[in-house]
């Protein structure tokens, strides 16, 4: 069995006597240690994909799979729990808490979950060993987002979920974001999926999900990707 | 009717900040009410004044002889000449029964014109040994109706109580006879054989003049004392006047005092208002950032778009206003009714004092628009990119309990981000404070005269006072803390979906936000005793009733626990608001 899998899932959201099928019979799998780009133009239902493997929604049909527990049956207790212990958020607008220094940001991820790895150790490994005491408002827009991934892989989840993590980057800084991320799938053997509608991506992934309309229009693997250094976009 | 697409927007920002619209018009009525409720006091007090003056037809001078005999046939032809029959002769002198110093006046009690005895219980005497006697207060011992009195080897039966508003009922009353001591009771016997007349009562023919103890009143009351002087001699008589009856000035005084005390409030009050005001604004301007900058682009004045918040703010303390008139008046009579306790004074009157209202509202009006005018001002004079971009969060920083690492290590993570918010936001801190540690003195004084009113046997008016108090200070406590704390829940959207994301529980999340509200009520409750104390020891010797022992212990634990029992009922009002909070929409736009 896969590591994680999704089977004929969608989400249908209901407003008064309107409904709207954002996302119609998905089924993937994916592997451990993967770098997985989810591509597809806005609107398409890459976020309300990325929420429901987060455990920020629940699904309306099918099954979501993560190392054999059935996260589609959890209920909202058991989902905050699975988002405490199972998934690693990054966002686009990196939701740093402008109150708590670096350390302190990652100290409240780790400090609520059972399984958390040093945060200054993490904060090292993404290049902020200088920066632990600098409030988000001290750090550059990609420091920030650094701190974010650190709050992230701090917390040793099962799944790193990124969406649009470059979004708000220069280009070279998103690069480096990138690579970094890429770095963590295969150093730290982590899932990683990033959602994106920035097509050059899908030459560094291990597998690239296209949807559109909220269904999965194809699923290419990618056998030998390319280092996001070689990538120009 | 079609409505212009300008006058849909004005409808709708009232429709869309409709809870923060009713919030405002709490305040006002509580504020506003308040202070115009206290500040009613004394006006009304002067009208029962001068009511009491006129009914009781209260003597204006009180002239003593100061021979054993009395005044001289000469001295009582010259008043009767002067004042012709606005006269009463008394004779009254002092003893001592077991120790105790008792006044005994003689008088006619049929003619009864001038200090009119106001019987609370009983009957007039009928026979020479019958006798009225003056009703127990806090100084006066006091009889019961049909006791026994013996007096010179004759024994008197008491066959009725009064109240003589020359007698001070606040302050220990003077003995004329013995030094340093005071009176403990005041007999009152039929007489009508004047042998000897050592007072007289002397009222004045234009009973207009006194008008609350008014200027053209205390000239005229120096004019006549001189002229007795003149004629008669300092060495024969003494001429006291109504300012130096305390018994009948001490009410006076108090509706001084109290005003005094209103202005306290006033400050107090307004300064809550504007400060909570404020604050609401600001945030609602911050979410209508957006809005002003597109009319700031389609080329809107400056003036057009700040009017609507003018008239928001307006509207509210117009509508306020109206209910506060209400609380102010309900006030006023429950304090009129504490003093009606002591000083037995006339039914209330209905009349309201509009110049009073209209001055303390229209401060009021005038200073919060003031205020959301210079607000809103300044972010209409900003660019519209700035505008259009949101706010950016207050920075991050370390604050002065980081320098002591002896309290800063100790801290759990929670508290530290706690603390830090708590102290990074001084205005928010300050307000907060303030208001809860107001609201504590004013629960803490509402406590402590619920334990003295026990105390005593018609204390049921008090008893509705001090709950009152309560009632009024913890209201104000819990609109401010609700504000507050909705004011925090939607400028940290963000942050509470954030925490959502990293996986905290719905507990863990809304107790981040309620800790710092806590600790500020903590520290208003704490501080809120000391200042408690002084205050109700003021308010003890305003009322002239109770003493800081009479206070049980219970009250300096209740006071701390019903301040913040309102802080903790006012969050959970904001509970479910929090953990309703999407993640994705506050986590995945720039606001």
């Amino acid at each position: 069995m896969s590591f994680l899998t999704l089977e004929h899932v969608s989400k249908i959201y209901v407003s008064g006597s309107t409904s709207f099928k954002a996302l119609d019979d998905v089924s993937f799998s994916l592997e451990n240690g993967q770098f997985v780009v989810i591509l597809g133009p806005s609107g398409a239902g890459k976020t309300t994909l990325l929420n429901l493997l987060g455990g920020m929604d629940d699904v309306s049909m099918g099954k979501i799979i993560l190392d054999q527990q059935e996260v589609s049956s959890f209920d909202k207790k058991r989902l905050t729990l699975y988002r405490r212990n199972d998934i690693g958020f990054v966002f686009q607008f990196y939701n740093l808490m402008p109150n708590l220094t670096a350390l302190e940001n990652v100290e409240l991820a780790t400090e609520i979950c059972f399984n958390a790895k040093d945060p200054s150790t993490s904060l090292k490994d993404v290049g902020l060993k200088d920066r632990l005491s600098y409030f988000p408002s001290q750090l550059s827009g990609g420091e920030q987002q650094r701190v974010s991934i650190a709050r992230a892989i701090a917390k040793n989840p099962k799944i790193l979920l990124c969406d649009e993590p470059t979004g708000a980057l220069d280009y070279l800084t998103g690069k480096n974001i990138l690579s970094l991320l890429y770095d963590i799938s295969k150093n730290q053997h982590k899932l990683v999926i990033v959602v994106t509608h920035n097509q050059a991506l899908k030459e560094m992934a291990d597998q690239v999900i296209h949807i559109k309309n909220g269904q999965i229009k194809n699923i290419v693997v990618n056998s030998s990707p390319r280092p996001i250094s070689e990538i120009e976009w | 009717m079609v409505m212009k697409a300008h006058s849909k927007i004005i409808f709708r920002l009232f429709k869309k900040h409709l809870a923060r619209f009713f919030t405002l018009i709490a305040l006002f009525i509580v504020s506003i009410g308040f202070m115009f409720g206290v500040m009613e006091i004394q006006n009304k007090l002067n009208i029962a004044l001068n009511e009491n003056y006129q009914v009781q037809n209260v003597p204006d001078l009180y002239i003593k002889s100061k021979r054993p005999t009395g005044f001289s046939y000469d001295e009582l032809s010259y008043f009767e000449k002067t004042y012709q029959n606005h006269i009463r002769k008394l004779f009254s002198y002092e003893t001592k029964i077991d120790d105790d110093v008792i006044r005994i006046y003689s008088l006619d009690m049929h003619d009864n014109d001038i200090d009119r005895i106001k019987l609370l219980s009983g009957r007039l005497p009928t026979s020479n040994n019958e006798v009225l006697v003056e009703r127990k207060t806090n100084k006066m011992k006091g009889y019961a109706l049909n006791e026994k009195i013996t007096l010179n080897n004759q024994e008197y039966e008491v066959v009725g109580i009064l109240f003589n508003p020359m007698i001070n009922n606040k302050e220990e009353e003077v003995s004329f006879q013995y030094e340093d001591e005071y009176l403990k009771n005041v007999i009152y016997m039929q007489n009508e054989n004047f042998f000897i007349t050592n007072d007289l009562y002397i009222t004045f023919e234009n009973r207009s003049l006194f008008n609350a103890f008014s200027r053209d009143y205390e000239q005229e009351i120096d004019a006549q004392k001189e002229m007795l002087y003149n004629q008669i001699g300092k060495d024969n008589i003494e001429v006291l006047t109504l300012y130096e009856n305390f018994g009948f000035y001490s009410l006076f005084s108090y509706g001084e005092k109290i005003s005094l005390l209103g202005i306290i409030f006033l400050i107090f009050f307004s300064l809550v208002t504007l400060l909570v005001l404020d604050s609401t604004m600001t945030r609602l301007l911050d979410e209508e950032r957006g809005q002003i900058a597109c009319l700031k682009t389609l080329g809107y004045s400056s003036f057009k778009i700040i009017f609507k918040y003018l008239l928001f703010v307006g509207i509210a303390s117009f509508l306020g206003g109206i209910f506060s008139l209400l609380v102010g008046f309900s006030l006023t009579y429950i304090v009129y009714n504490a003093f009606d306790l002591q000083y037995d004074l006339p039914r209330m009157s209905l009349e309201i004092n509009y110049g009073m209202f209209f001055m303390i509202f229209g401060m009021i009006l005038i200073s919060s628009l003031l205020v959301i005018f210079i607000t809103s001002l300044k972010l209409t004079k900003l660019k519209p990119i700035l505008l259009l971009t949101p706010k950016a969060p207050k920075k991050g920083k370390k604050v002065i309990l980081e320098r002591i690492p002896i309290i800063w290590n100790h801290l759990s993570f929670k508290y530290k981000s706690t603390f830090r918010n708590v102290l990074l936001f001084k205005s928010r801190f300050i307000m907060t404070v303030i208001t809860i540690l107001g609201s504590s003195v004013l629960i803490f004084a509402g406590l402590g005269l619920l334990d003295c009113a026990t105390h005593i046997e018609n204390g049921m008016s008090l008893i509705t006072i001090s709950i009152a108090l309560v009632i009024f200070s913890a209201a104000l406590c819990a609109l401010v803390i609700y504000n507050l704390t909705n004011i925090n829940v939607s400028e940290r959207t963000r942050e509470i979906a954030t925490l959502m994301v990293l996986g905290y529980k719905n507990h863990e999340v809304t107790g981040y936000i309620f800790r710092e509200i806590y600790i500020m009520s903590f520290i208003g409750a704490i501080l809120g005793l000391p200042m408690g104390v002084l205050f109700i020891d003021f308010v003890f010797y305003l009322i002239d009733f109770g003493t800081l022992q009479d206070i049980q212990w219970t009250t300096y634990v209740f006071t701390p626990l019903i301040t913040m029992l309102f802080s903790f009922l006012s969050t959970l009002f904001l509970y479910k608001k929090i953990v309703k909070t999407d993640m994705n929409a506050s986590l995945k736009i720039l606001e």
